[in-house]
């Protein structure tokens, strides 16, 4: 197997763990409100090891776990999925172009990310009650960049390796 | 002169294809919900998550059951005895409340009316509880196999808990009354009042209900049931009770707030009423 189907199985299977962890533990873990979105933290930190096109594979598949997950009352399920394809693609383009792999960077992006998903979201299916949007997407953002470093570590250890692998 | 820089199509091509594939993926998505059919695409992702979601929510309830006691320890004997108290008063009422059933329903036979014979229901564990801060939803472990459909019913033995949005062959996803999106045909059930008025959600814990008419008769602490009016919920089911009433400013009308029999954030099993 090769490093880059390596690299490949590693973010499907920390998609795939993101999504049960939003469906079972989001609400559990809530604090004064805020529940965390692990999908789309690892959209971005999947996208850190990866590349535009990467990217917008990882967003693709996480927009579209995480709109089957939550389900939308309104109109919603495509605008969370390509919400999360142009984060993913930005992040992957970024990367390969002016960041390294690098904790710090990792929790901005994650942070900065988050807030962009949000708001692209916003824009592609504007939401009826919007302080209580902005609120939700705030504590989000709060929340992600609180779990950012941890998830970056266990990302770096899941698919960093294989990157460094592809690279040589 | 060649370039060896690929065209920006060809750089890009996979961006394009999955940014195509998701606004398809929407169109698709809002087409079937429109048409009152289930998503495919949405359905097999969510039938793929659900199973290790609904393994990891039973084992979290067991060992919340197994070990909630260490923190809960002291509140819990105090409840426990409050509880006793209540279920000895509740039997007395239970058992009055029976006998004036069982006259209503035989003065109702008398007077000619039609019996409508109770549904059965559906019981379902809550596989995903609210997973987007910005959106009331759960879903639970119950799908159009066991003959739930959207816009049927969930309840909880002790009041209303929403209506089904979509429905995937073993799951189905619940817009919660508190949603901004559920408006509920209400009524105060207390037999000097009966004012009708809707609870309309709006993502708080306390649920306004709103079109009450101006000199409606409504005290803190009365029941809030569905007045089965819009059609859509059946009459009866408890919604909550009165907490809070204000006057509005520059109106004749009252700020009124329900708090939810249902506590949402402990909600673990429900019914459907197919």
């Amino acid at each position: 197997m090769t490093p880059e189907t390596r690299r490949s199985l590693g973010i499907a299977l920390a998609l795939y763990a993101a999504a049960v962890l939003q469906f079972n533990f989001a609400d559990t873990i809530s604090l004064f409100g805020a529940r965390p979105d692990f999908l789309t933290a690892t959209v971005i930190l999947g996208a850190i090891f990866g590349d535009a096109n990467g990217g917008a594979a990882v967003g693709f598949f996480a927009g579209l776990l995480y709109a089957s997950v939550v389900s939308p009352p309104h109109a919603g399920f495509g605008s969370l999925i390509v919400s999360r394809t142009l984060i993913g693609t930005g992040i992957g383009w970024l990367e390969s172009r002016l960041f390294r792999d690098n904790g710090l960077i990792a929790v901005g992006l994650v942070a900065l990310g988050t807030a962009l998903a949000n708001a692209l979201f916003f824009l592609l299916a504007p939401q009826p009650n919007i302080s209580h949007w902005l609120r939700a997407a705030l504590s989000t953002v709060l929340y992600n960049t609180v779990i950012a470093f941890p998830l970056y570590l266990l990302m770096r250890r899941l698919v960093g390796k294989y990157r460094e692998e592809a690279s040589h | 002169m060649q370039s060896d820089r690929k065209p920006r199509t060809g750089k890009y091509g996979a961006v394009l294809i999955f940014l195509l594939l998701g606004t398809l993926a929407g169109a698709w998505h809002n087409r079937a919900k429109d048409r009152g059919r289930q998503d495919i695409v949405a359905g097999v992702t969510r039938e793929v998550v659900a199973p290790p979601a609904g393994v990891l929510a039973g084992i979290s309830r067991w060992f919340g059951a197994q070990t909630g006691w260490l923190l809960r320890g002291p509140s819990d004997a105090a409840e426990n005895r409050r509880l006793r108290e209540r279920v000895a008063e509740l039997e007395g009422q239970n058992a009055a409340l029976q006998e004036s059933q069982t006259k209503y329903v035989l003065m109702r036979d008398d007077l000619g009316f039609v019996r409508a014979e109770p549904k059965s229901m559906i019981a379902g564990d809550v596989i995903a509880r609210r997973p987007d801060s910005s959106l009331d939803t759960i879903v639970i472990s119950r799908g159009s196999r066991a003959g739930i459909h959207p816009h049927s019913i969930v309840r909880t033995r002790s009041g209303l808990v929403g209506q089904v949005s979509e429905v995937t062959p073993d799951t189905a996803s619940v817009v919660l009354i508190t949603n901004e999106a559920e408006g509920v045909g209400a009524m105060v059930q207390r037999g000097s009042s009966r004012a009708v008025g809707l609870c309309k959600g709006d993502f708080t814990r306390l649920i306004p209900l709103i079109d009450l008419p101006g000199d409606a008769d409504v005290k803190v602490g009365d029941l809030v049931v569905t007045s089965g009016l819009g059609g859509v919920y059946p009459p009866g089911i408890a919604i909550g009770k009165v907490a809070s009433i204000r006057p509005e400013e520059g109106s004749l009308s009252k700020a009124v707030r329900v708090r939810p029999l249902v506590d949402f954030d402990r909600l673990e099993a429900v019914y459907v009423l197919p």
